[in-house]
C-alpha cells in the first residue's frame, strides 16, 4: 500500500504543495519567470501532474513539457522529506526524466519552501513521515 | 573556412557561438597547440612562462569554463545542441586543448548536479569565479592496473571480487581515508587542483563496489607522477595522482556503491558523448587541411584536386566528417536530455567519430604525401592526435562490447 490513498488524495497533497511554491513571495515570481511546464508522470497511484507558470493543472492536458519526470508516488513523497536526494534517485532509475538537465537544474534552487511545507501538508493529511 | 550548416533552425545567438568560439580556436588554441606539441620535453607544456597558461587563462577569463554549470550558479549553462557546437570548434583547434578543458569541467559539473550547499560552496563557486587557472580539475578513473576494467560497467567481470580498483576508500568518523594510485594517463592530472576521482569502496562487489569523491589535490598525502611523454595530444599534460592515507571529509564522497554502477554509466554516456563532438572538430580540420592542400599541390599538369581520385578521396572525407556531426549533435542532445541516458549512442558517436576522425587524418596525410608526414605540416600532429583518441575515453573495442551489450538488452525491448 503506497503512501496516497488514491489519485485524488495525491492531486491534493501535490497540487497544494506546488501552488504554495507558485505563490510564495521569492520562489513564486521566479518560478513563473523560468517559464518551464514541468509534467509529472507518477505512478502508484497513477496521475499527472503539471506545474507550469500559470498555476498546477492534473490528468491530461494540451501543454507541452520542456521537462519530463517519472516517477511513483512514494519516491515524490520521500523525494520531498529529504529522504532521497534527485542524483541518487536518478542513478537507481527511481527517477527518469526527459529534457535538458540545464532546464532541470534551473528549477532546483527554487524548490526550498516545499521542502519546508511537505512535512507540515503530510501532518495536515495524516501521511507518514516515516 | 566555413561549413554548410545543415540545421536550419540555429538561432542567431547559436550562429554567434559557433563563429566566436572558432575565432578563437584558430586564433589562439590552434597555434599555441602547435607551439606546445613541438616541445620535446613534456614537462615544460607546464611551465610557468608556458603559453598552456595563457591558453587556459584566456578560455577561463571568457567563461568557457562554465560551460556545464547552469546560469543560476554563475555557469554558461549551453544548450545541449549548444555544447556541441562549442566542443566541435575547441576539438577543431587543439584535440588536447578541447580534452583539457573538458575534464577541468567534471569536478564542478559533476558537484552542481548534486547541488547539494558544501560542494556548491567549496567546489562550484571558485570554479566558476576562477579567471586566473586557480581551480583546475581533473576526472581520475584509469589506474595502472586497471583501464578498461574500471570505465565500462555492464561488463560480465564487473561484478567479480577477484577484480578491483587500486585506490580505495575507507569510512573513519565523518570522513573518508584514501590509498592508492592513478594512472599517469589522467588528463590535468599534473598539474589539477580538484579531481573527480572514482574509487573502491567495497571489494566484495568487484568494480561494481565503487565511490565517487569530489576532492581538492592539495590535501597531505597527495603526490604527483612526471608529465607523461607520448604521441598525439602533447598539449595536454597527462600524469599520475598517488594517495597516501589522504583524509577527506564527508562531503566530499558524492557515490557510493549503491548508485556508482549507474553514475559511472552516466559519465560515460556525458565523456563519449563529448569525445564525438570533438573528433568532429578534429575530423573537420584534417579535411579542411586536405582541401587546402590539393587546391595549392600540382603534380601531372593539374593541381591534386583536378585528379578524379583525388576528388573522390575529398568526397569520402567530407561524407565521414558530415556523418560524425550528424551522430555525435544527435547523441549528445539525446543523452544529455534524458536521464538515464542511453550509452550505447555516446558510445557509437565516440567510436565513430573517433574512427572517422582517424580514417580522414590518415588519407589526408596520404594526399599530402612526404610532406604528410613532415613536421612542418599541421597533418602529422592531427594524424597523432586521431591515433590517441581510438583509445582514449575508453578503446573502441572494448567500449563497442559495452554497446553491444546494451543493444541486446534495449533495441526492440
Ligand atoms: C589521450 C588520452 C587521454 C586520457 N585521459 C584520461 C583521463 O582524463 N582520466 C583517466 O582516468 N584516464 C584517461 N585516459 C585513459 C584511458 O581511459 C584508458 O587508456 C582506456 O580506458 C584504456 O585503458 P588501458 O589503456 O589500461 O588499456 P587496457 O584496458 O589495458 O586495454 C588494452 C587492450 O586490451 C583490449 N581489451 C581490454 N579489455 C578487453 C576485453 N574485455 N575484451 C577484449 N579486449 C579487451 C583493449 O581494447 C585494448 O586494445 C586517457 C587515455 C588517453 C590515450
Amino acid at each position: 500500500m503506497g503512501v496516497f490513498k488514491n489519485t485524488a488524495q495525491m492531486y491534493e497533497v501535490l497540487g497544494e504543495l506546488w501552488t504554495g511554491l507558485l505563490e510564495h513571495p521569492e520562489s513564486g515570481p521566479k518560478m513563473k519567470q523560468a517559464g518551464l511546464t514541468v509534467k509529472y508522470n507518477l505512478t502508484d497511484p497513477d496521475g499527472t501532474l503539471w506545474i507550469t507558470p500559470d498555476g498546477v493543472k492534473t490528468g491530461d492536458q494540451n501543454f507541452k513539457a520542456d521537462v519530463e519526470m517519472n516517477l511513483a508516488a512514494d519516491i515524490a513523497h520521500k523525494f520531498w522529506l529529504k529522504q532521497i536526494t534527485l542524483p541518487a534517485a536518478m542513478a537507481k532509475r527511481l527517477i527518469t526524466s526527459k529534457g535538458s538537465m540545464d532546464k532541470v537544474m534551473k528549477l532546483l534552487p527554487l524548490l526550498g519552501p516545499n521542502y519546508e511545507n511537505y512535512p507540515k501538508l503530510c501532518a495536515k493529511y495524516g501521511l507518514p513521515k516515516e | 573556412m566555413e561549413y554548410l550548416e545543415l540545421d536550419m533552425n540555429l538561432t542567431d545567438e547559436q550562429i554567434a557561438l559557433k563563429k566566436a568560439v572558432h575565432k578563437f580556436a584558430k586564433e589562439v588554441i590552434r597555434p599555441a597547440a602547435i607551439q606546445l606539441d613541438a616541445l620535446a620535453d613534456p614537462g615544460d607544456v607546464l611551465k610557468k612562462e608556458s603559453i598552456y597558461w595563457d591558453v587556459m587563462g584566456q578560455m577561463k577569463k571568457l567563461g568557457y569554463h562554465t560551460v556545464f554549470i547552469p546560469e543560476h550558479f554563475g555557469g554558461m549553462g549551453l544548450s545541449p545542441l549548444e555544447l556541441h557546437i562549442f566542443w566541435e570548434e575547441i576539438a577543431w583547434g587543439s584535440a588536447g586543448f578541447a580534452v583539457s578543458l573538458g575534464v577541468d569541467t567534471f569536478p564542478s559539473f559533476f558537484a552542481s548536479l548534486i547541488g547539494e550547499d558544501a560542494l556548491i560552496k567549496n567546489i562550484v563557486e571558485p570554479f566558476v569565479n576562477d579567471t586566473g587557472c586557480n581551480f583546475i580539475g581533473c576526472w581520475a578513473i584509469t589506474e595502472p592496473d586497471h583501464g578498461s576494467d574500471m570505465l565500462v560497467a555492464g561488463t560480465p567481470y564487473f561484478h567479480d571480487p577477484k577484480i578491483t580498483g587500486n585506490v580505495r576508500a575507507r569510512r573513519e568518523g565523518d570522513g573518508w581515508v584514501i590509498n592508492g594510485q592513478k594512472s599517469a594517463w589522467v588528463s590535468n592530472g599534473t598539474h589539477a587542483t580538484h579531481a573527480l576521482l572514482f574509487l573502491n569502496i567495497d571489494q566484495s562487489m568487484g568494480m561494481a563496489g565503487g565511490g565517487i569523491a569530489i576532492i581538492p589535490l592539495d590535501l597531505p598525502g597527495i603526490s604527483r607522477g612526471k608529465p607523461l611523454n607520448k604521441l598525439g595530444q602533447r598539449e595536454l599534460p597527462q600524469g599520475e595522482i598517488i594517495f597516501d592515507n589522504v583524509r577527506i571529509p564527508g562531503w566530499c564522497m558524492v557515490a557510493e556503491p549503491d548508485t556508482y554502477e549507474a553514475m559511472l554509466d552516466m559519465t560515460l554516456a556525458t565523456a563519449n558523448a563529448c569525445m564525438g563532438a570533438f573528433f568532429t572538430g578534429v575530423a573537420r580540420a584534417a579535411f579542411e587541411e586536405a582541401l587546402t592542400y590539393s587546391r595549392e599541390r600540382v603534380q601531372g599538369g593539374k593541381l591534386l584536386c583536378e585528379h578524379q581520385l583525388v576528388q573522390k578521396k575529398l568526397f569520402e572525407m567530407f561524407m565521414k566528417v558530415e556523418t560524425c556531426r550528424a551522430i555525435s549533435r544527435k547523441a549528445m542532445v539525446y543523452n544529455l536530455s534524458n536521464t538515464p541516458p542511453r550509452t550505447e549512442y555516446s558510445i557509437a558517436s565516440k567510436v565513430y567519430c573517433t574512427q572517422a576522425a582517424f580514417e580522414v587524418a590518415h588519407e589526408a596525410v596520404q594526399l599530402f604525401g612526404g610532406y604528410g608526414v613532415s613536421k612542418e605540416y599541421h597533418i602529422e600532429k592531427l594524424f597523432r592526435d586521431t591515433r590517441s583518441a581510438l583509445i582514449e575515453d575508453g578503446s573502441n573495442d572494448v567500449l563497442g562490447l559495452a554497446a553491444a551489450e546494451a543493444i541486446l538488452r534495449n533495441y526492440g525491448a
